[in-house]
């Protein structure tokens, strides 16, 4: 069983990430603050009992699980906004090509920062970007896998699907990452960016 | 490196370099939600049977300290206490066999319930 200690340690651990996490997947910073705030109180509550070594996965499944009920509500809420709108005229037809993506805020500097700075921000913005616009289930994968550092099995078990879907998505991410950087011209050795194509 | 690795150690570098950015505001709620998820764990030890104990008495010890202190101290004057008792009861039995061994009579003429009788007789 795990101590007070031990859930603490892991969840300061993890709080960031996951909150990241959370932002790629929901695109909403607020939303993605409660998702994290319920899901760790779900972990501490209904398995505060169970070994810290299972903490990892978990949390992510119950991450998972967390932003589902998330788009769920928000699907419903949709259906109700848009059956209230097709009553209320035509006044929101200007905002359905607005992509969230255009106006998204991007982390990046004010100008009178160091070069470096920005050309950092850019970078880390462009990979955040190719984050988000992966399909839920390869980010999913991709983050728990890589970044979470989780192996196969526990991201299955997370993810609740074989290991091989697993392995496919994960591939299928980093393709598409891959053919992302390589758009935008980085040189795969870290984050300098020789200077961004178009 | 192959190419796919690359990209995987690039992307995981941007993305811990975004955490590292977050806003401090951010990082307090993260913070104070955490800290709410720590103390809703606490009724979960409750009903996790024997092994909830101990953790309820550490957890107690750790915000209870004066407390735990207070009994502490106590509970050391108390041994000390009954140490000193013990010693002091030894050397008084000691004393006593001392006197009996070096006493003219032997040690059962004390035990014997007629030797007063008959030491006041022969006194007189």
């Amino acid at each position: 069983m795990a101590t007070a200690q031990e859930l603490s340690n892991f969840l300061a651990e993890v709080e960031r990430r996951a909150y990241r996490q959370t932002a790629y997947a929901v695109r909403d910073e607020h939303a993605a603050l409660d998702i994290v705030q319920d899901a760790m109180l779900k972990l501490a509550e209904k398995y505060g009992a169970r070994p810290a070594t299972e903490f990892p996965m978990l949390f992510q499944r119950i991450l998972q699980n967390t932003m589902r009920d998330f788009w769920r509500r928000q699907k419903v809420r949709n259906l109700w906004t848009s059956l209230l709108s097709s009553f209320g005229g035509h006044a929101a037809e200007d905002d359905d090509d607005h992509d969230p993506l255009d106006t998204m805020e991007t982390g990046q500097r004010s100008e009178d920062e160091p070069e470096a700075q920005l050309e950092r921000s850019q970078t880390i913005a462009i990979i955040e970007r190719a984050i988000e616009k992966l399909p839920a289930r390869q980010r999913e994968a991709f983050l728990m896998r890589y970044w979470e550092d989780m192996d196969v099995a526990e991201t299955a078990a997370a993810m609740g699907c074989s290991e091989g879907s697993v392995k496919t998505h994960c591939s299928r991410a980093v393709h598409a990452l891959a053919a992302t950087l390589q758009h935008y011209g980085f040189n795969q050795q870290g984050l300098k960016k020789p200077g961004a194509g178009s | 490196m192959n190419q796919q690795e690359s990209t995987v150690k690039l992307v995981v570098q941007a993305l811990d370099a975004s955490v590292e950015d977050l806003d401090e505001d951010l990082v307090r709620r993260l913070a104070a939600a955490r800290e709410r998820a720590v103390s809703a764990m606490q009724p979960q030890w409750q009903a996790a049977g024997h092994a909830g104990v101990f953790h309820q008495l550490a957890h107690y010890v750790a915000h209870h300290r004066l407390m735990t202190s207070a009994a502490l101290l106590l509970g050391a004057l108390l041994l000390g206490f009954i140490v000193t008792q013990h010693v002091i009861g030894q050397h008084q039995l000691e004393q006593g066999d001392a006197f009996l061994l070096g006493s003219e009579l032997p040690p059962e003429a004390y035990l014997d319930k007629g030797f007063d009788t008959w030491l006041q007789q022969n006194a007189r």
